[in-house]
């Protein structure tokens, strides 16, 4: 499914530069579910943006689905994003001035969704993630946990096969937590999504099938 | 939910800025219709008022001007000259050679009140006191045809004006004519009676609507005007009709000559200073073209860029979510349209009601709206926010979709 050959990330900053990633070889199989520890600033959010191809690695190569990602043009990278990979954002990067029903259905024209149908399938998705009663509310109007089940519906939108998510529980408290590893196993589980998850929390990484580390960019199987 | 949705909603978020925005827009559209509009409806005042007077060539005191003329303030006495000038073109006209003058028309204008009402009273010559002057040897009121053809090309004048502008044949002491509007106004109708400077006078005629001056004044005998405005034999202009191969062949010279003191000038020179003044204010809508360009521009560029800017990690959210850079680019220019058409409607609208209500104020002429320079208006305002918005739409197109996990 996912594949990273030899993926190295430099970040060039004015005065010196920093190590992203530091020669990465690892393969993420067709319906795993990878829990992805480590320090901070070690690498984990390079690691997941370079695998949902929104950053160009300084050397190397990756895969998705037996594609070369960056070889691709342009506009086949946001065809890939859209139709394959579902990222959750460390900060949920909800649109402030959307509602929870207008920033599913965001996502939903973005795949060329009629209205009558974004309308339609926003609302199931919100339903299924227990928001129905708050599809009019904006983001600020609701609560963390709740923007987090905006942003896993989002996610949701266009079925992506493999999903991508940078600390999923990280600004939960324990209850909304398990209840959104709940909501990730089942999705691993049931319709075999594909899922690599940073996490910091040990209780959250022991749900995935596998528990990779990262340090100073070098990442390896912790089992 | 599409991608206009998604601009029109984010544009209502943030009113603070799009109102600056919006008003530097609509500001240099409305200064720049305003003025486009008083001085089109100028040139269009300029050719009715030419067309309307019929006459090619005026004789007016040394003083005075043509718009001294037409607003009928005329009440000094350094603004009239001798009704004898009128004896000394007739004479000339066999014994100087003075030809190709085909009609004259003296006139005096003086202010009045009708039932409380402000208006202006002129005094013509009917045509059988033409007859009555010693030295007229017929003539005068016969239009050669070889000049009629040639006069109509300078001023085109419609057939009802025409009729008007043929000269009355009698006129007696209490007898008057009124223009159109202000037989409307006061209700007077042929055979009406009304008092005028403590005269009683008889309507004989309702003028036809010229769309000129004329339209709101009486019309007397000139003497019979004279007498009322003790002024004595005096008169405001000659207007007079001149075959324009005469003109070409120095008749103004030769009235110059004839009467030293007075000003002679063809319409030609009168359309010229008017157009002048026209020219100006044509002139001036560039200037105010250049100043909208820049100031319009670069406030609409400084939006957008500040607006790419603030909403970086948004652009970054919905290219991580798979939207392509031809989306983004067009939700800006998207925005760059609603602002420009925003900005071009309004400024229309009030660069139109500017015009309407200040045109008379500074150019003393009626002003209508030009719908066609409305549309000219937000076209240009399009223009302006599309073209302004290109840079900073590239630049948001341009956005790493990575900036979408930068804290900011
Ligand atoms: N845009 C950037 N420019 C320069 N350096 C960067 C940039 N983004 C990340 N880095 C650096 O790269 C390293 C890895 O960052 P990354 O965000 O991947 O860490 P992380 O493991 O996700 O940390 P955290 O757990 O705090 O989220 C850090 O040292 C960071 O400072
Ligand atoms: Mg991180």
């Amino acid at each position: 499914m996912l594949r990273f050959e030899q993926v190295n990330k430099i970040y060039k900053t004015r005065r010196d530069k920093v190590t992203g990633l530091n020669n990465v070889n690892i393969h993420i199989a067709q319906g795993d579910f990878a829990a992805l520890v480590g320090p901070s600033g070690s690498g984990k959010t390079t690691f997941l943006v370079t695998a949902g191809a929104m950053m160009r690695p300084t050397s190397g190569k990756v895969y998705l689905g037996g594609r070369d990602v960056f070889a691709m043009k342009p506009n086949e990278l946001a065809e890939l994003r859209l139709r394959s990979i579902g990222f959750i954002f460390q900060t949920f990067n909800l649109i402030t001035y959307l509602t929870a029903r207008q920033n599913v259905m965001a996502a939903l024209m973005l795949a060329g969704k009629s209205p009558a149908e974004q309308e339609d399938a926003a609302d199931k998705l919100l339903q299924k993630v227990g928001l129905a009663d708050r599809a009019d509310h904006k983001p600020f109007e609701l609560s963390v946990g709740q923007q987090q089940r905006v942003a896993l519906a989002r996610m949701l939108a266009n079925d992506p096969p493999l999903i991508l998510a940078d600390e999923p529980t990280g600004n939960l408290d324990p209850q909304t937590s398990a209840d959104v590893m709940d909501f990730l196993t089942a999705l691993n589980k049931e319709q075999g999504k594909t899922i690599v998850m940073v996490t910091h929390s040990m209780e959250a990484a022991k749900r995935a099938k596998r528990i990779i580390t990262c340090n100073n960019g070098i990442i390896e199987e912790a089992r | 939910m599409t991608l206009y949705t998604i601009a029109l909603l984010e544009l209502s978020e943030r009113r603070h800025q799009l109102t600056t925005s919006l008003l530097a827009v609509t500001l240099g559209i409305a200064a720049i219709v305003s003025v486009q509009t008083i001085a089109m409806r100028s040139a269009i005042e300029v050719a009715h008022q030419v067309d309307a007077l019929g006459a090619n060539i005026m004789i007016l005191p040394k003083s005075a001007t043509i718009d001294d003329y037409y607003k009928a303030d005329l009440s000094t006495d350094q603004f009239t000259i001798p009704e004898a000038y009128v004896d000394k073109i007739l004479f000339a006209k066999d014994e100087a050679g003075l030809e190709g003058v085909d009609n004259l028309s003296p006139k005096l204008s003086v202010p009045m009140e009708i039932e409380g009402r402000k208006f202006t009273l002129t005094g013509i010559l009917p045509k059988n006191e033409f007859m009555a002057k010693a030295a007229w040897s017929g003539g005068v009121f016969d239009t050669p045809t070889a000049c009629a053809s040639d006069r109509k090309s300078i001023v085109e004048f419609n057939v009802a004006e025409r009729l008007r502008r043929k000269p009355i044949d009698t006129l007696a002491p209490d007898q008057c004519l009124v223009g159109a509007e202000l037989g409307e106004m006061m209700k007077l109708s042929k055979g009406s009676k009304t008092t005028m400077l403590g005269k009683a006078f008889t309507v004989i005629e309702v003028l036809p609507k010229t769309g000129t001056v004329d339209d709101g004044r009486v019309f007397a005998h000139l003497h019979t005007v004279q007498e009322l405005s003790k002024k004595g034999r005096v008169i405001n202009a000659i207007e007079i009709v001149g075959c324009c191969n005469a003109i070409a062949g120095g008749l103004v010279d030769k009235l110059n000559k004839l009467l030293p003191d007075a000003k002679v000038v063809t319409i030609s020179q009168i359309v010229a200073t008017q157009r002048t003044t026209n020219q100006l204010m044509h002139n001036l809508t560039y200037v105010f073209l250049i100043v909208i360009i820049l100031v319009g521009g670069a406030s609409i560029a400084n939006y957008m860029y500040a607006n790419v800017y603030e909403r970086r990690r948004e652009i970054g959210t919905l290219m991580a979510l798979g939207a392509k850079a031809s989306l983004i680019s067009k939700l800006f220019l998207f925005k760059a349209l609603v602002l420009g058409l925003g900005g071009g409607i309004l400024g229309s609208l009030v660069g139109t009601a500017m015009a309407v209500i200040l045109g008379p104020k500074i150019a003393h002429i009626p002003v209508m709206p030009i719908p066609k320079l409305m549309v000219l208006g937000i076209l240009l305002s399009l223009v302006i926010s599309l073209l302004a918005s290109l840079f900073p739409a590239r630049r948001a197109a341009k956005t790493d979709p990575c900036v979408a996990i930068q804290e900011i």
